[in-house]
Order: C-alpha cells, then structure tokens, then sequence
C-alpha cells in the first residue's frame, strides 16, 4: 500500500465515483420507467406490439451489456445517434436494465391475487382506477426486493462504462494503476467505493421495504 | 306486477368442452333470500358469477330487475358485448361478497369500505369516509376502522367486505360461501350480519356448501358434524326444496344444484 499515491489520487477517484452514481442513478431512473411502461404495454391486447416487446427483452437481456454498450456507442454515428460517451453509458444502462426491470414489474402484477381485481369490478370500478387503486401498489410493492437487487447488480455494471471512455471510478482508477504501476492500491480502493454503495443502497432498499409492507405485518390476529 | 329482481332463463356456459351450467332457470323476487346448494363442483359459484357478469354465460338471459346483463340484443336478434361503461352502471347496483374476502391489503378497513365510493359514486374523500364509518358501525367494526386487513381475524375481513359492498348502497347482494373460509367459532358473526340484512328486506343470493348453520360451540365434536352435513347434503342433492327447512330462518327459499348439477352428469 502506498498511502502518498492513494492520497494524491483521491480526488479523481472521488470524482469517478460521482460519475458512476450520476451514471447508474439516471440509467437506473430511466430503465424503471422504461421497463414499467413495457410491463403496462405486455397487459395491451396488440400482438405484434407483444411480439416487438418480447423480441427487445430477449435481446437486451440475452446479449453482454458490454457489447450493447459498444454497439451504441460506436454504431450509433452510423444511424444518426451522435452520443457523448456518458450520454451513452446512461442509455446504454437505463435499455438494459430496461428489460430486467420489465420482467419484474411484469411479476409484480402476475403476483397480485385476481380475486382483488374481482373485487374492484364486482362494485363497478372501471378497468383504470382497479388498475392505479389496485393492482399498482401491490405490484410495486411486491417488487421491491427484485427493483433493490437489480439496482445493486446495474451498480456494478456501471464499470464497463470505462471501456467507452465515461471518466467513472474504474476508468479513473485504470488511470491511477497505469500512471503509478498500483495496480492493487487502484482495485483496493475501488473495491471500498463500490462495496460503500452497495451497502447504502441495501440499508435504503431494507428500509423501503420494511415501510411499504408494514401493513402486511400480523399482530397475533386470529385468521 | 314487479319484475323480478333476478330473472334466470335458459342459462348454458361451457368452460371449454366442460359445460358446467345448461339451461338453469331462476327467479328470485324483490327482498327473496335464497341460497344455491350443492357439492363443489357443480357450477354454484359459476352461476352466482353470471348474475353480475364476473363469468360471462353462453347462453340464455341474466335479468336484472327485467335488464339484460353483459349484453344487448339487437331487434334483429343478434346479440353483442354490452357497453362496458353500462356494464360497469349496473354492477355497482350489485354487492358481491367472496369467499375469500378479496379486501385490498394496502387500505385499511375503511379505506376498503370508501375506494369504491370515492372512484365509482365519486362523492369527495370526507363524505366517503363518513359513510365508510356509518357501514363499518353497522357491521360492528368501527373500532377497527383504521386497522389493515391483515390485522383483521378472518370474520372481522368478512364483515368489511360485506361493508363495503353495501355502502355502494346496492339492490341486492350476492354471497359467495361467505363462511367456508372461516374458523366454526367465527361464522356467527358474519351469519348475523346477513341475518339482519336479510330482515331489512335485501335480496340475497347466497351460495354455500353449508346445509345448516354451523354448530356455534367449537366444542362439538367434528365427527358428528361431519355425518350430519354428509346426510343433509345428500339431501340437498334429490329435490328442489321449497321451504325455511335447515337453512335458518333468514333463509325462505333454497335451491339446490340439482338443475346445473345435471349438466355435468349428462342427466
């Protein structure tokens, strides 16, 4: 360990963190609502729209996000689609964390018991407000563990934005190794950046969930 | 001459080559109590689900009050899907109660009770709640107003979902084995509820396996239940009986599934 180098780089490890978070939060933001709107468009009687769906799940979540993240980013001229890399990065996360989000949010609503919906048409409520009242909120909120893990797994793919250049804590930490030859000072301080994440995000997720199924909970009450 | 607030006639549905209603016949009068019994599996539940159209049936008509329900016949005898916004109109006027209870967990009990006031009658949030409250009194609930269903034991869920489908203010209600997931010791209370509703003049369609009331004392011994509700049901099977006979007095008329029973039995 060599305290001087690790000292020296600091700030650029710091500042690479902060453009993972931003990274990972925004395409984190971006594949929830992307993958939310999938999940509401596969309840839409449309077969091709299905089928269209299907095929952009399979594929973003079929593939290495490395190659998706390359293609974007290098294909995309070619298209049109002139990104900056962090602006790729982002999209690149928020697409392919799209169809996992999709899927969970697609469990969520399978999980809720169609005797509620039932319950919701029997007194005349209209398909929309039994959808919003009902069947929402227990979705979300039976996804949540599933939304907690895959924003954990998405903070860790955040390191192959390095490879398209996204000045994020690996490519600054690359940087560091290269530059001082620490090559194992470098990873063990990444290693604690991210693992601090982590952490923090888990606590976050717990506390979430203990909140939103606080109703669940019994109190001894006879069945 | 009033029209019959349930009206029945020629009613066939088919679940695949399972056809499991043919050609039932029904008519149950304005404040009429009735109760469908038979074995499970005989197509009970399936035609209490076709009088609100939960189950769309194939064949034949489901009136209320003299109104087709689930469809519109068209004067050159057609027949298409009704209007869903009209299908909606006339489910609201008919309270159905499950056996399962089908509260919604993430509202509390009043909650349970407003939602359908505030989204389907549209009355603002504090009207709903006070008639909310005026129907969790009535089942004798107020005191667990703001617990979460699963806080509930099952008999208390039961009676909140009685509550709410009858702050909905509806023209008759509809059971679906409202006590066969209850503990025996919670029954009573339930049975109550639908004991005084049925007194205050509601129609009431109430489908059970349950040929009497249950024993009211869990100390009874099981064994002794068990042959006596066997005996009864078999009974049940044979006729279709007339009468207050073994159903409790609330209960003026039964039917037994002998008419869609014979649909699965080819009879």
């Amino acid at each position: 360990m060599n305290p001087d180098v690790l000292w020296r780089y600091l700030p650029s490890l710091i500042s690479g963190f902060g453009v993972t978070i931003v990274c990972w939060s925004a395409g984190g933001a971006l594949g929830m609502l992307l993958g939310f709107a999938i999940a509401l468009a596969r309840r839409l009687p449309l077969p091709p729209l299905q089928w269209a769906l299907r095929i952009f799940i399979e594929v973003f979540r079929g593939t290495p996000f490395l190659m998706q993240l390359f293609l974007l980013y290098s294909g995309g001229p070619y298209i049109g689609l002139r990104l900056t890399a962090t602006e790729a990065g982002v999209l690149g996360l928020g697409l392919y964390s799209s169809a996992y989000f999709a899927e969970i949010f697609r469990a969520g609503f399978a999980s809720v018991p169609r005797g509620q919906i039932e319950a919701a048409t029997s007194v005349g409520m209209a398909p929309f407000d039994a959808l919003i009242r009902v069947a929402l909120p227990a979705a979300l909120i039976a996804s949540v563990p599933s939304i907690v893990n895959m924003l954990i797994v998405l903070s860790k793919e955040t390191v192959v934005l390095s490879i398209i250049t996204v000045p994020e804590l690996m490519y600054q930490m690359q940087t560091m190794a290269a530059e001082t030859f620490t090559a194992f000072d470098a990873i063990f301080a990444m290693a604690v950046f991210y693992w601090l994440l982590v952490e923090v995000v888990s606590r976050i997720g717990a506390r979430v969930e203990a909140r939103v199924t606080a109703f669940l909970a019994r109190e001894g009450a006879a069945a | 001459m009033s029209l019959p607030m349930i009206e029945l006639n020629g009613v066939g549905k088919s679940f695949g080559a399972h056809e499991v209603l043919r050609g039932v016949e029904l008519k149950i009068a304005k404040s009429e109590v009735v109760c469908l019994i038979g074995p499970s599996g005989s197509g009970k539940s399936t035609l209490l689900r076709c009088v609100n159209f939960l189950e769309p049936y194939d064949v034949g008509d489901v009136r209320i009050e003299g109104r087709l329900i689930g469809y519109e016949d068209a004067p050159d005898g057609t027949r298409r899907s009704m209007n869903a916004r009209k299908l909606r109109d006339m489910r609201r006027e008919i309270g159905m109660v499950f056996q399962h209870f089908n509260l919604w967990p993430h509202m509390t009990a009043i909650g349970n009770v407003a939602e359908p006031l505030r989204r389907v009658r549209g009355l603002p949030a504090n009207e709903a709640a006070d008639r909310a409250m005026a129907m969790l009194t009535r089942v004798g609930l107020a005191a667990k107003a703001h617990a979460y269903p699963s806080h509930l034991s099952g008999g208390q869920q039961q009676r909140v979902a009685i509550a709410r489908a009858l702050a909905m203010q509806p023209r008759l209600m509809l059971f679906d084995e409202p006590t066969s997931a209850l503990d025996p010791e919670l029954v009573g209370e339930v049975l109550e509820v639908m004991k005084s509703l049925a007194s205050e003049g509601m129609t009431m369609l109430i489908v059970t396996t349950r040929w009497a009331s249950p024993p009211t004392s869990p100390t009874a011994s099981p064994s002794s239940t068990k042959a006596a509700s066997s005996k009864r049901a078999r009974r049940a099977t044979s006729s279709i009986t007339a009468g207050s006979r073994g159903c409790g007095s609330s209960c003026r008329r039964i039917m037994t599934a002998t008419a869609f029973d014979g649909a699965i039995s080819g009879r």
